[in-house]
């Protein structure tokens, strides 16, 4: 790799400006006080977007399965789908695990975006998905596409928590200038502990824990560290005192559904936090897909759906959308080992209150092929181009750097 | 901005103490964190003021016949089992606590994450632990022989679907990582180089618990790639590769990354690059240059990288002694975003900054809260530290914390943190003032309380 992420993390710090040593005030937030504030629309402003990430280049052939088409079958003998049971229409059924999903649909609040690419598309699973997750996939960019909203369309906001990771590593999609966006794996273990022996020994401990963190500039690394601990000290303070309240009646799954619990917690502590982030993995079947491909989909699905009914359950099912992307699709044609190897074009989805439910996007042929990978039909930047504008209330051509013609979608 | 001490001029040079610039306790640990898991007592005492030689001969002259952790292994046989992945990652943490051969675990560790290979998909214990003796054997080797023996090791096999790819239905997986991740770098190959390279990896399957050719399913026609045509095979495609001019450099860069500077100059790089090749490929010869430079010892090298989840969890569990229980040490590694045998995709841990977060960097001071005051299910045995601070006869609150921060961060403290530690000691419970005295053996909870400050440090978390 010629960038890693933390080269990129680095850049994007390297932007700010230093402040003094003792003090515990984030620099972006005088920084960014000083900056212009972009003019916003008359739409609400506390909608809400959660993007789930499909790690390893999610199967689409296999999710949206296009079953009246016998080129379907003939390039997967082994691993094609035949169980018809959660047909969408007469030429498009989803996978038989997806009865989440089914059921979202036939709701209204699921859209599927088949076809979803870019020019020339990388195979590379880290290339590609630094394309998806910068939005561009003619240059090297280092900050993320919600790195640019959050710096250009939540400039005013004085939240500490304008955009919130949940999981060990940031993305690069919110990599950006303005300061670090926090990763919180749960809210019960987000704080630092004391030896409580002694009342009094615990405060001098606390009290010397953020001093010793307070922003320190002799190097690169050690002013990337106290700025980490710094915020996340003073995000812990914040989070304490407002999410002990969150209750909820809804049986979450494992995995991805504990952590769409978590941001479920965070959206009703209101922290004015607009984009959540999220990643899960396991999609890149090259071998013996069949079975746990579909386990896969069946999970993703019961966990969305449990977080948009917990959601519904406090009134705020219309105010959060949610996306799932995956870095590429995979070869038209089955592998000898019973997977599929590395492809392109894939669906996308979204879910939510306010989504224009049903299928968009055309889906791709099956038969003009582009090195034996589907060619895309929809740019995935129309995508986050209709949610930036219609969603997010930010100025798309500003975020991502270009114009990009929205979809029906909201 | 934070200004950072810059390359130094004639860096390859073999470092030489000087006055100025002596081996002393700073440089030792610096040498012990990154070709292993950090200073003890023991060892600083033992390199700290003696030629460098003499440490890095203790560090790289190890020999691989014998596994100096053999014996221990063997008394505890009919009683370890290796069924379980949870006890194979203890297992490769433990060494690395006990080893009197520190580096062979760290060379283990860079592999590991160089040809990460992960036991969510392998699946079977046996395999991930042959691969990871792979790497102890072969860690300082020749990287030429270490690149054939992964192509056809069966964890690889499996992970990179090398198993099962035969004439006419070649999978690509193990075709592009090699070239992408392993060799190369992304931009050094393209597409057609990856479906052709794809059809000369064929033939390897995995019979027992080793890989083995099978010529039949073998793709024995012409293969193209960078533009050369002949019949490849396996050794044939790796010697291809490595005779590319990017080779040298995505290993040398590698290297460098991992044992001196997360942004080594292109110059180093070039340097490097040009010994692998003038070596062919000696990993040993090569690392040991680059760990006696002066670029190596040099104030932009020390404290420039972020401890990995590993490093900070060990190099904190040799450093105080005591036995801990391996299960505290597995579920904090894998909190903190380092589960060993696990890495989160083929491309390893990016580690650096990615390690960090509002998370994990509240759990590593939570993590020197619990090795500060070792409750029962965290340490077996607790570590004698107060009795070790009565030998060294660092007894008032000035002593006790010029020991600790001796002992975790090579006594380079800030004077104000440094001013302040003092004061926490020689205030009593109830806010008075009260010069502390250290009386005798027993755990004392403002000494632990110190232990837990000073590993709640920006610095301790740097390497």
């Amino acid at each position: 790799m010629s960038t890693s992420r933390r080269d990129l993390l680095r850049v994007g710090l390297s932007g700010l400006a230093v402040v003094s040593l003792g003090s515990t005030m984030p620099a972006f937030l005088s920084r960014l006080a000083m900056a212009d504030q972009l003019p916003t629309t008359q739409m609400s402003r506390d909608n809400i977007l959660v993007v789930i990430q499909l790690s390893g280049g999610n199967d689409g052939l296999n999710t949206v399965i296009p079953y009246a088409q016998a080129d379907y079958y003939k390039a997967r003998p082994v691993i094609g789908i035949k169980d018809q049971k959660l047909k969408l229409n007469d030429q498009l059924m989803l996978n038989p695990s997806m009865v989440a999903f089914k059921e979202l649909y036939d709701q209204g609040h699921l859209a599927i975006v088949n076809g979803c690419g870019y020019p020339q598309p990388s195979r590379s699973h880290f290339r590609s998905m630094e394309i998806w997750q910068t939005a561009a996939p003619d240059k090297q960019e280092t900050i993320g596409w919600l790195g640019h909203y959050i710096d250009h369309a939540l400039r005013g906001s004085q939240s500490m928590m304008k955009a919130v990771n949940i999981g060990s590593e940031l993305p690069q999609a919110l990599v950006n200038v303005g300061g670090p966006v926090p990763s919180i794996q749960t809210v019960q273990d987000f704080r630092f502990k004391l030896d409580n022996n002694s009342r009094f020994d615990a405060k001098m401990e606390d009290q010397i824990i953020r001093e010793c963190n307070a922003v320190r500039n002799e190097s690169p690394a050690l002013e990337f560290l106290s700025r980490q601990a710094t915020n996340a000290i003073i995000e812990t303070d914040n989070i304490r005192k407002v999410s002990e309240n969150y209750k909820t009646e809804v049986n979450y799954p494992k995995g991805l559904g504990e952590q769409l619990r978590t941001i479920a917690q965070l959206i009703n502590g209101n922290f004015g936090t607009r984009v959540f982030y999220v990643q899960t993995g396991g999609y890149d079947t090259h071998s013996n897909q069949v079975d746990g491909h579909g386990q896969l989909l069946g999970g993703i699905g019961k966990a969305i759906q449990a977080f948009h009914a917990d959601l519904a359950s406090k009134g705020l099912n219309d105010k959060v959308t949610t996306m799932c992307f995956s870095e590429f699709g995979r070869r038209v044609q089955q592998n000898s080992s019973n997977g599929t190897d590395h492809g392109a074009a894939g669906p996308m989805f979204l879910v939510g209150g306010k989504v224009k439910g049903g299928l968009h996007g055309a889906y791709p042929s099956l038969t003009e092929l582009d090195g034996g990978d589907l060619k895309y039909t929809t740019d995935f930047r129309r995508v986050y181009a209709t949610l930036l504008d219609k969603w997010l209330a930010a100025d798309s051509n500003a975020v991502l750097g270009g114009k990009f013609e929205n979809l029906d979608l909201l | 901005m934070a200004t950072a001490p810059q390359p130094p001029a004639e860096g390859f040079k073999a470092f030489a103490p000087t006055m100025d610039r002596p081996f002393d306790d700073r440089r030792v640990a610096h040498l012990l964190r990154r070709a292993g898991f950090g200073p003890t007592p023991q060892t600083i005492k033992r390199f700290s003021g003696k030629p460098p030689a003499e440490a890095i001969g203790w560090l790289f002259d190890y020999s691989t016949d014998t596994d100096p952790l053999n014996e221990r292994l063997e008394d505890l046989q009919g009683l370890i089992t290796f069924k379980k992945i949870d006890t194979e990652q203890e297992w490769c943490l433990f060494r690395m606590v006990y080893s009197p051969q520190p580096l062979q675990e760290k060379m283990a560790l860079f592999w590991h994450n160089h040809f990460a290979t992960s036991a969510a998909k392998v699946d079977q214990v046996n395999l991930m632990h042959i691969q990871m003796e792979l790497f102890r054997k072969m860690g300082l080797g020749n990287f030429r022989d270490l690149l054939v023996a992964v192509s056809r090791d069966p964890a690889m096999l499996v992970w990179l679907d090398g198993r099962g790819s035969k004439k006419g239905k070649p999978n690509e997986n193990f075709a592009r990582e090699v070239m992408e991740l392993f060799a190369l770098g992304v931009g050094n190959y393209t597409e057609q180089d990856v479906q052709e390279l794809s059809r000369a990896f064929t033939g390897w399957n995995i019979n027992g618990s080793k890989g083995a050719f099978n010529p039949k399913s073998f793709d024995e026609t012409p293969k193209t790639v960078f533009g050369k045509t002949g019949p490849l095979d396996a050794e044939g495609a790796i010697d291809l590769i490595l005779s590319q001019p990017s080779a040298p450099k995505h290993l040398a860069h590698k290297m460098l990354k991992e044992f001196v500077h997360p942004h080594p100059t292109q110059e180093q790089i070039n340097h490097y690059a040009g010994r692998l090749i003038d070596t062919k490929w000696n990993i040993k010869t090569t690392m040991r240059e680059m760990l006696s430079s002066e670029m190596f010892f040099s104030d932009w090298a020390y404290r420039s990288k972020i401890k990995s989840p590993i490093e900070l969890v060990i190099g904190a569990t040799v450093a105080v002694g005591g036995k801990a229980n391996m299960e505290f040490l597995r579920k904090t590694t894998t909190a903190l975003g380092q589960a060993i045998l696990f890495p989160p995709n083929v491309k390893g841990w990016d580690g650096q900054e990615v390690w960090i977060n509002s998370t994990t960097v509240l759990m590593r001071f939570n993590f020197g809260l619990s090795l500060s005051t070792q409750r029962a299910d965290e340490f077996v045995r607790r570590s004698k530290i107060e009795s070790g601070l009565l030998e060294a006869k660092a007894t008032t609150g000035e002593e006790v914390v010029d020991y600790f921060s001796r002992l975790l961060l090579d006594g380079q403290v800030l004077a104000k943190t440094h001013g302040e530690l003092v004061d926490y000691l020689n205030v009593a419970e109830n806010g008075k003032k009260q010069p502390f005295v250290l009386k005798d053996e027993k755990p004392n909870d403002k000494v632990r309380g110190l232990m837990h400050l000073l590993m709640s440090t920006p610095e301790y978390q740097l390497a």
